[in-house]
């Protein structure tokens, strides 16, 4: 029983959150195992970026409880939930506009490494940049930037707080097909570098057809389903959730 | 005349700066406007007095004891006081409002209303490019001043604290999903908030006498800097405080010394009225 938990690396059980009258999730129960690239999938307002704010820590659940590696950090604040070990990227970009692309990844380096030296967190904060293409960058103020060097920076910042868990937020959006290719295999090469599990939301099913080992599928804030990347694309159901009748 | 008003122009606009940037450094991370900030102010300076003073402590020392203590002091009152109001922030104005009216009257109980002036650094005058002679002490106030705006900057721009700062007052969310504990930042900011409000205190307070109400004005000034520079912009408080200091000066000297602070509020309203952000605010801001 211990080692099966082991894989699991998130758990949620029972999670329900209310905005005033509307059931935004209703008991979702959901589980990313260890080491591997799970999709999060559901037409508009199913509950995606709610589910990722209440792992995050952004809002607490009104109730059920998300477990990081068996320990429950429901309701924790965002920082701590940041410092042990989940990041997570938006879908909207949100970089610290006035401040340098280095800069920007330096905040998460040292937060996770109080202390550290001057030397260090620049060396750690240029490696992520590298790991994301945007080395060329790291003096240019981040609101100069493009949409797609913006999501990169994204990713990068979300890199340098050294995460276990890294949850992307439609990161594909608004690239062209060439660029999904890269992305995806730049995501791929994230986990088997960096050792690190993915939650991923996307819109873009080419690529999680083609990325993902799991598929969770929400549907107006309930589970729908969840399998494999085939299982879920052939079943009925999900294509009824996502075209109607 | 026109070289002596600039002069004092230049050195009460740095003091302006240094007080404004402890209010433009609340208002930016914390959302907070500290109405209690001139009494910080004037509490250094009665701190600096009674330890070099009464206590015969060396100068710097005194001074460095009573930053230290305003320092501390401003720690407890941002737990104590401002911690439970997030979220609404009108009620850290009011309490803060609340704060200034209880300390001037504990400065009136205590020290009496009696101008009180810690002695100065240094004596004597300097003959300032022949053109006329300059008290060292407020000479002094200036590099003083300079000094310590300085540091200030190095720690906002150099450091992984500063890079903090600037995150978390450009976007506090993002700042907190990159890790930053904004609650204890908090914290820290205000506390560095007042400690500059005294470290403006212990600078100018050899030159002005402290007295219980002496920090109205001075708070006043501050927050007109703080809006002509842009709520939140640092730079800003640098600019619109040597724009306020030279203003007012030039305006006393050539106009009148009684309407000394209306230029300063002219100036503010032309601001506002071609700016409404400040010199260096962002639009949304």
């Amino acid at each position: 029983m211990a080692r099966e938990d082991d894989l699991k690396l998130v758990q949620g059980v029972g999670i329900t959150k209310r905005f005033g009258g509307v059931q935004a999730l209703s008991d979702v129960d959901f589980e990313v195992e260890k080491g591997t690239i799970v999709g999060l999938i559901g037409p508009n307002g199913a509950g995606k970026t709610t589910l990722f704010n209440i792992v995050a820590g952004a809002i607490a659940p009104s109730s059920g409880v998300v477990r990081f590696q068996g320990e429950d950090i429901t309701g924790w604040s965002a920082y701590k939930v940041c410092r042990r070990g989940i990041a997570r990227t938006f879908q909207v970009t949100r970089p610290f506009g006035e401040m340098t692309c280095l800069e920007n990844v330096a905040v998460g380096v040292v937060n996770r490494q109080p202390g550290c030296r001057r030397s260090q967190w620049t060396a750690l904060a240029a490696e992520c940049l590298e790991a994301v293409g945007l080395r060329d960058l790291a003096a240019t103020e981040a609101r100069h930037l493009n949409v797609v060097q913006k999501k990169r920076l994204e990713i990068a910042r979300a890199l340098a707080t050294r995460p276990e868990l890294l949850m992307l937020d439609e990161v594909l959006g608004g690239l062209n097909s060439q660029e999904i290719q890269e992305a995806v295999a730049f995501i791929q090469g994230l986990r088997d570098q960096r050792r690190l599990t993915i939650l991923w939301i996307e819109h873009v099913m080419g690529a999680i057809m083609q990325a993902t080992e799991k598929v969770i599928v929400l549907d107006q804030g309930k589970i729908l389903t969840t399998g494999t990347p085939t299982e879920v694309v052939n079943d009925p159901r999900v294509i009824h959730a996502y075209l109607g009748d | 005349m026109f070289a002596i008003a600039s002069m004092n122009g230049i050195v009460i606009g740095v003091i302006y700066a240094l007080s404004a940037l402890g209010v433009s450094l609340v208002v930016g991370i914390m959302n907070v406007v500290n109405f209690a900030h001139g009494e910080f102010y004037i509490l250094a300076g009665y701190f600096s007095y009674l330890f070099a003073t009464a206590l015969g402590m060396n100068l710097l020392a005194a001074m460095t004891l009573a930053v230290a203590i305003v320092f501390v002091f401003g720690l407890l009152v941002e737990y104590t006081l401002i911690r439970p109001t997030y979220g609404d922030d009108l009620y850290s104005l009011i309490l803060t409002f609340i704060l200034s009216i209880v300390l001037q009257n504990a400065y009136l109980l205590i020290f009496g209303p009696y101008p009180n002036k810690p002695p100065g650094w240094v004596r004597g005058a300097t003959d300032i490019f022949g053109l006329f002679m300059y008290g060292n002490q407020r000479l002094a106030a200036l590099v003083a001043g300079t000094c310590v705006i300085v540091f200030v900057f190095a720690m906002i721009k150099l450091t992984w604290f500063g890079r903090i700062i600037r995150a978390t007052s450009q976007d506090r969310g993002m700042a907190e999903l990159n890790g930053v504990n904004t609650t204890r930042l908090n914290m820290l900011s205000f506390g560095l908030g007042c400690a500059l409000a005294a470290a403006a205190g212990v600078i100018l307070a050899p030159v002005f006498p402290v007295t219980p109400t002496a920090g109205v004005p001075v708070a006043l000034t501050a927050f007109v800097v703080v809006v002509l520079g842009g709520m939140g912009s640092l730079r800003g408080c640098i600019v619109g405080g040597l724009t306020l200091g030279l203003v007012e000066n030039l305006g006393a000297a050539y106009l009148s010394t009684g309407y000394k602070h209306v230029f300063g509020f002219i100036i503010l309203i032309l601001v506002l009225a071609i700016r409404p952000s400040g010199l260096f605010g962002h639009k949304e801001a």
